[in-house]
């Protein structure tokens, strides 16, 4: 059975977090006026890692179950199609050719700042102020190199698998607002998808920003009636197609989490809002969960 | 000038919403897994009554600007039809309430959402919601049944306000009437009329198909060549001036000939089809 490794600190995962920094991504997200969609995805990003973080935490130690890539895309010139992408990476002492960090290296290479969240206590909702580590601050210009960007990971990806063969395989999110304005990406998409470890294959994750005041879609099984993006024809089932079923084990979390999913659900949300987002991530990343 | 009176506690507006529980409603709306067009519909029919009694609220009074009814449609296993007045305490020939009444009889559930924390994360917070109509679906698609119910009932709202701004019908399916072509019905629900103009019937089609909505369409050639979707489009009414103005505050193209109607409607169609469709009587006094 795929997607069965235990995880180990001889045989880490891998989780790489890929975000199209694009001017779209400077526009307010219309179910929460005041924030941009590369503020919502910046601390949407920053949060999940800090959870993984936690996830690898035993007392004082972190221990190194977990690499962790994050880049940002966008394109080199202003005009709209074609376009080199240019890379961002956001952690210390990484390349974009060798993006990944022991998830011990993430948590020392964090800014710590300090922001108001609302916790629950004991049923009353109040803001509190809490330390929190950032790497991730998505800036917002030019355009969307999608096809570029996948087509550009897959050799860091290959190269991490050489290294781990009997990992579980590589978990790639796209964090977007949009279809790729430099061509088609279904390609290098499968390009990525057809890496494998001895666990499996790679798995390609695709979360879509909501640019209206609409619905999400998430973790949908059928490219039938998925609702249109806008932007190209058939953009929403193009991306089904490039996005992975999601794996049992993921199926069986998100269920746990009264999050619906069927048996060809794919690891896709559309028209995501923050909160949304946050739960795509949470189950998204808990793939890899037999932690040795 | 039709459709510009006045909407006083004297001379109310009325909205009677039919919706479609035929057993097709089960099915997903937008491809959303665990998402089904009876719940999508409940939400926004929900939705949109809590919407109406705010626009109605000043401060802790309600005052009774409109009259609200709702009716479902659908058959039993062998094709009798069934409508049912869904406010408690009405019935199909007298389905309406004022508003304030409308308030009263809600049910409020308490429901645990998952809300952003304000920095990536998430909480659950406790949201009372009020809740009248709940998702059922069953069997077949009565429309004509339904809209002959409707105009009885509407008939009677207008003989007993004669002045008031003309009732607003809005008609949520997502399929053909089972029981015959219901343009013949509609239109005997269009012909009713106060003194401020003819009633008003508005259609809704939810989609399990995908694709784009058409919104508002001024002709015919804007939809695809489905027998279906050009009859609703015959018995949707135009839309008044108000509703035009809410629509265009949305970025949504619509002139003179644009009918109260959606074909191909998603979530987000839903609910702004019934925001715009109850905007329609919105000079409150």
């Amino acid at each position: 059975m795929p997607y069965a490794a235990d995880i180990s600190r001889a045989n880490p995962a891998c989780f790489l977090f890929l975000i199209i920094e694009c001017m779209g991504m400077g526009h307010d997200m219309p179910e929460h006026p005041g924030r941009t969609k590369g503020e919502i995805a910046s601390d949407a990003v920053n949060r999940i890692v800090d959870t993984l973080v936690q996830r690898c935490s035993s007392g004082m130690e972190v221990r190194d179950y977990f690499h962790i890539g994050i880049l940002g895309f966008t394109t080199k010139g202003k005009l709209r199609m074609g376009g080199e992408p240019e890379i961002n990476n956001y952690f210390a002492d990484t390349t974009p050719e060798q993006p990944f960090l022991p998830i011990s290296r993430v948590a020392e290479v964090a800014h710590i700042v300090e922001r108001q969240v609302r916790e629950n206590y004991g049923g009353e909702v109040v803001e509190v102020n809490r330390r929190m580590p950032v790497w991730l601050q998505v800036r917002a210009r030019n355009w969307d190199p999608m096809r570029g960007m996948l087509e550009f990971v897959r050799r860091p990806l290959a190269e991490w698998i050489g290294l781990h063969p009997n990992s579980y395989p590589p978990t790639v999110v796209i964090i977007c607002d949009g279809w790729a304005t430099d061509g088609d990406p279904q390609k290098a998409a499968g390009g990525v998808k057809s890496l494998r470890t001895n666990d499996g294959n790679a798995l390609l994750f695709i979360v879509h920003l909501s640019s209206a005041q609409t619905r999400p879609t998430m973790f949908p099984a059928q490219e039938r009636g998925l609702p249109s993006l806008g932007e190209a024809t058939d953009d929403s089932k193009l991306m089904f197609r490039m996005a992975s079923a999601l794996p049992e084990g993921i199926r069986r979390q998100a269920a746990d989490m009264n999050i619906p999913v069927e048996e060809r659900s794919r690891g896709l949300i559309l028209n995501a809002d923050a909160v949304a987002l946050a739960q795509f991530l949470d189950i998204g990343t808990r793939g890899p969960s037999n932690l040795r | 000038m039709p459709y510009t009176a006045d909407i006083s506690r004297a001379n109310p507006a009325c909205f009677l919403f039919l919706i479609d529980q035929s057993g097709s409603m089960t099915q997903a709306l937008a491809a959303q897994p665990g998402l089904r067009k009876m719940d999508q519909a409940a939400d926004a029919i929900n939705r949109i009554l809590d919407t109406i009694s705010q626009r109605c609220s000043q401060g802790m009074d309600i005052r009774d600007y409109f009259h609200i009814g709702v009716l479902g449609y659908s058959t039993n296993a062998t094709g009798g039809p069934i409508v049912t007045s869904i406010l408690p305490g009405t019935t199909p020939d007298q389905p309406f309430l004022p508003i304030s009444q409308v308030v009263d009889v809600a049910e409020v559930e308490e429901r645990q959402v998952r809300e952003s924390d304000g920095a990536g994360g998430l909480v659950e917070v406790t949201r009372r919601f009020p809740v009248w109509l709940r998702p059922h679906a069953e069997y077949g698609t009565p429309m004509c049944q339904a809209l002959e119910v409707a105009a009885e009932a509407v008939g009677e709202w207008v003989g007993q306000h004669p002045d008031s701004f003309p009732p607003i019908v809005i008609n949520v399916s997502d399929g053909a009437a089972s029981d015959g072509n219901p343009e013949g019905p509609a239109q005997s629900i269009a012909n009713l009329q106060t003194s401020d103009g003819n009633a008003l019937m508005f259609n809704i089609h939810l989609s399990d198909s995908g694709g784009m909505p058409t919104l508002y369409p001024d002709s015919e050639e804007r939809l695809p060549p489905d027998e279906y979707a050009l009859a609703m489009f015959r018995m949707s009414s135009p839309l008044p001036e108000s509703s035009r103005s809410q629509a265009a505050s949305l970025d949504l193209s619509v002139n003179e000939n644009s009918r109260g109607y959606v074909f191909n409607a998603d979530g987000t169609a839903l609910v702004q089809f019934l925001d715009i469709g109850t905007r329609a009587a919105s000079n409150l006094q």
